[in-house]
């Protein structure tokens, strides 16, 4: 290990043990790193602090974090990141300005709500946009919604899918036109970095308006409703929300709504695709070039002058 | 080479990256002429134009995905910056989910190429080996079913090519009347290509018993050396009979973490 990242581990020991602010570890890291960065403003973390259980599980997720978290500001985001995030455990963290952005949005949509009609926020939802909602019910409205959406069925989605979904919402919510509140960002990120992942079942989604059911029953764990992978064990979203010392999502004004709209489950299987697919193709010509020794083949036709 | 640029045979990327790459796989075999045939069979000879295609639809595929993925795909859309609260249909998958379809497209011919190779691995005509890669063949079947097992996934893979991104659906009382079914694309392309992880599986483990038999180890260059041991590592050399799924499954999870974990990280 590095001096400097034996450096980090120390600086960061203190925060999680005794300032029980929920500052991600690599924020603090970076805080390390930028020295003149303004200081997280901390009523943007909302949870109680990670529950270490064992010193060991503390250095790994340590460790991690600095070797390769995956930094998002809703701009950078790459295919290679979100394999590595979902197939691979990386560590995510959303940037600080990028919070700052989803802040500013989320306080413009509570003010124009108060003088405008707006689709999903103080209305019904599909054909029933026609339906004025009241102020005092918008919160049960997007809670009724994401309960009345978790309609998919059939076999679980494999982890790696759902995970690759959650960041790329995450990276979505995080430019900052959605007008979630920073807490719920929050939320998502400790759920890919606790390895907190919602059982979606297959079937079901349309691809427009994007992936409404499974989306929603990412939402619907997020409320502590559904159930859960918790590391490698299936057990309901209340219980692993409980172990990891999270609160549960009660979804704000829009907030159901800009979880559960959007094309990131399909997103999620075509990022896996390409991956596995470059991968493969790699595989494929070392296999074939050892079918052609094992045939003992002559390799005329890959002379430079057919392929230029 | 300025004569050379001059003439571009045929200069697509794709195809030109292939050939380059198999060229320098193979730069230090001494197993490669043996045969002596004047021309190779497609499943050889074709390898950079079929491989190069699918190359260049992947390379279409990531640039477009790496624009999806820093989108906003919410309605309705908040702009602050212009105090405007804005309807539109950003969630709408049309884009991805015909690239997945394009994926499947793309691959499976590359399975066809495989099992074509596989036959001229287990066919003595060709190969100038044993019936099936197999000393005693009669008494023994020896890879006689890697080739069914590898037409059968070939096979599923054409059935899902069909393209799920020009269906539709009218939902919610006709308000919202388009769809993409993107996801139905995307869990297709995911099975195809898991599929073509496991015939992939199949040829490497037939080959290296070709080299086997052939007694042609030595020869063979460092890149296929490595690729032989790593099949090797896991599946011993077939003496005879035995249950062959197992080393298929064991052969396909160790190329697919091997391969995808150096492509992703």
């Amino acid at each position: 290990m590095s001096i400097t990242a034996l450096i980090h581990i120390l600086f960061q020991l203190p925060i999680k043990g005794f300032c029980g602010a929920n500052l991600a570890l690599t924020q603090n890291w970076k805080l390390f790193k930028k020295p003149h960065t303004t200081l997280i403003n901390t009523k943007l973390n909302t949870y109680k602090p990670l529950a270490i259980s064992s010193l060991k599980t503390f250095a790994n997720h340590t460790r991690a974090n600095l070797k390769d978290t995956v930094f998002l500001d809703g701009n950078s985001l790459t295919v290679q990141q979100v394999y590595k995030v979902a197939c691979f455990g990386v560590k995510v963290v959303v940037e600080q300005n990028a919070l700052e952005k989803v802040e500013k949005c989320h306080d413009y949509l509570l003010k124009a709500l108060k003088n405008k009609t707006i689709y999903g926020v103080n209305t019904g939802f599909g054909s029933l946009a026609t339906t004025r909602i009241s102020d005092s019910d918008a919160s049960q409205l997007q809670e009724n919604m994401i309960r009345s959406h978790s309609a998919a069925v059939g076999s679980p989605l494999p982890k790696e899918v759902v995970r690759a979904a959650m960041l790329l919402r995450l990276n979505t919510l995080a430019k900052g036109y959605s007008g979630v509140r920073v807490a719920t960002l929050r939320l998502l990120e400790e759920f890919l970095n606790r390895e907190i992942t919602p059982v979606v079942p297959e079937t079901g989604s349309l691809g427009a308006s994007g992936d409404l059911a499974q989306l929603a029953h990412i939402a619907l764990a997020m409320m502590g409703e559904g159930y859960v992978y918790h590391k490698e064990e299936i057990v309901p979203s209340r219980v692993a929300l409980e172990r990891e010392a999270l609160n549960a999502f009660k979804p704000a004004p829009k907030e159901g709504l800009a979880l559960v709209n959007g094309t990131q489950m399909t997103v999620a299987t075509a990022c896996l695709c390409v991956i596995r697919a470059k991968a493969l193709l790699s595989a494929l010509e070392d296999v074939a070039c050892l079918t052609i020794e094992a045939l003992g083949a002559s390799t005329e036709w890959l002379n430079e002058w057919i392929h230029a | 080479m300025a004569q050379r640029m001059d003439t571009r045979i045929r200069p697509i990327p794709g195809q030109v990256a292939v050939a380059q790459n198999m060229r320098r796989k193979l730069q230090d075999s001494k197993a490669i002429g043996r045969n002596k045939r004047v021309q190779e069979a497609y499943s050889i000879r074709c390898i950079p134009q079929v491989h190069g295609a699918a190359l260049e639809s992947l390379e279409f595929c990531e640039r477009l995905l790496n624009i999806e993925i820093n989108s906003v795909s919410d309605n309705p859309l908040i702009v602050p910056e212009e105090e405007l609260i804005l309807s539109g249909g950003n969630f709408h998958a049309q884009p991805i989910a015909m690239l997945l379809d394009l994926l499947p497209i793309s691959l499976t011919p590359l399975g066809a190429l495989c099992e074509r190779r596989l036959e001229r691995l287990l066919n003595p005509a060709f190969s100038g080996l044993p019936a099936y890669l197999t000393s005693q063949s009669g008494l023994n079947s020896g890879y006689m079913l890697a080739q069914y097992t590898a037409a059968s996934l070939v096979s599923e893979n054409r059935v899902l090519c069909h393209p799920a991104s020009v269906d539709t659906a009218i939902v919610s009382n006709g308000q919202e009347d388009h769809a993409s079914m993107g996801l139905l694309a995307g869990k297709k392309a995911l099975k195809a290509i898991e599929n073509l992880w496991r015939i992939c599986a199949i040829e490497a483990l037939c080959a290296s018993q070709a080299v086997d038999l052939a007694s042609i180890e030595q020869k063979l260059g460092g890149n296929s050396r490595a690729l032989y041991e790593r099949v090797r590592s896991v599946a011993p050399k077939l003496e005879k009979d035995q249950v062959l799924s197992e080393q298929f499954e064991a052969l396909y999870k160790k190329l697919f973490e091997h391969y995808t974990r150096a492509q992703a990280l």
